[in-house]
């Protein structure tokens, strides 16, 4: 494991602060992560539940980053995190083999999938009413890119969206819907293109993300 | 560029952590490696690194008992790879 300087924003008061991004996490930092992030995700979507707001209640309020850190045993799964003050503020799993891309120019050559990437419940809108950072989402996409540029994917990576993170990989990662995939719980399938790559990461400089 | 020192098996170990292996291939290994790395628009290192990740989870899924499957949907054909 190791761990990256970076710059994550904080939303109140709104300022620039230093976090680390750790590289090749273990599966036992999963496994913490799940023991703080769990029953705060979980009440909140009680809390959701209660006042009504069903359309709120987030997809992935099952998810289990323990459970996930099983795949960690294979060379193919990496994940990453973002950590600030001993606290993670988000945590990315990908999948860095056996995954090709769909769309031209570079159909059937290898692309970074995005299997799990969750920001902190306590960075989630409406989760909370008020986000403790920003931009968590986009850094860790910004990683997925990065990554695939090491590898030489050239910045290529896909993603099957939950319907709530359509929005985010649509808009603002640019990434190209592909359609529902009947092969994988009919969810849709987005992917990053080279040239899309490209302009996202760009653009992620440009707005100091 | 990485310093590098090498391990009891005389491996050489770069300063990122990342070991390098000679690797001796016959002509024809060599030419196939060529082919996909030309194929996958990869260097022959990063062809290899996907052989060995897929290699393992084919592995592992085997010793699961599960069964490697292709499947040609245009032709409705699937067919068992038998890896021995």
């Amino acid at each position: 494991m190791s761990a990256i300087p970076i710059k994550i924003v904080r939303h109140q008061p709104r300022e620039v602060v230093d976090a680390v991004l750790l590289t090749d996490l273990l599966p036992g930092v999963l496994i913490e992560t799940e023991k703080e992030w769990g029953p705060i995700r979980r009440e909140a979507g009680r809390r959701l539940h209660r006042q009504g707001r069903f359309q709120d209640l987030p997809e992935h309020f099952a998810w289990d980053w323990g459970m996930k850190s099983q795949k960690l045993q294979f060379l193919a799964y990496m994940c990453f995190g973002i950590e600030y003050a001993q606290k993670m503020q988000g945590l990315l799993m990908v999948k860095v083999a056996g995954n090709y891309a769909r769309l031209d120019p570079d159909k059937g050559k290898e692309l970074v999938y995005v299997d799990y990437l969750e920001a902190a419940p306590w960075n989630v809108v409406p989760l909370v009413d008020e986000p403790g950072f920003r931009g968590i989402g986009p850094m860790l996409m910004k990683t997925a890119v990065e990554l695939s540029y090491d590898e030489g994917f050239h910045g290529r990576v896909g993603l099957h969206s939950l319907p709530q993170a359509e929005e985010f990989y649509r808009d603002t990662c640019g990434m190209q819907g592909c359609g529902q995939d009947p092969n994988y719980q009919n969810l849709p399938y987005y992917e990053m293109t080279r040239d899309i790559a490209q302009r996202f990461t760009s653009k992620s400089k440009g707005d100091g993300k | 560029m990485a310093n590098k020192t090498y391990n009891a098996l005389g491996m050489k170990i770069n300063s990122d952590g990342k070991k390098t292996l000679t690797l001796n291939l016959s002509e024809s290994e060599m030419q196939v490696l060529d082919e996909l790395a030309v194929k996958k628009d990869l260097s022959k290192t990063a062809v290899l690194r996907q052989a060995l990740r897929l290699y393992q989870m084919v592995e592992a899924r085997l010793s699961a008992g599960e069964k490697l499957v292709f499947e040609n949907e245009k032709a409705q054909k699937k067919a068992e790879l038998m890896v021995l």
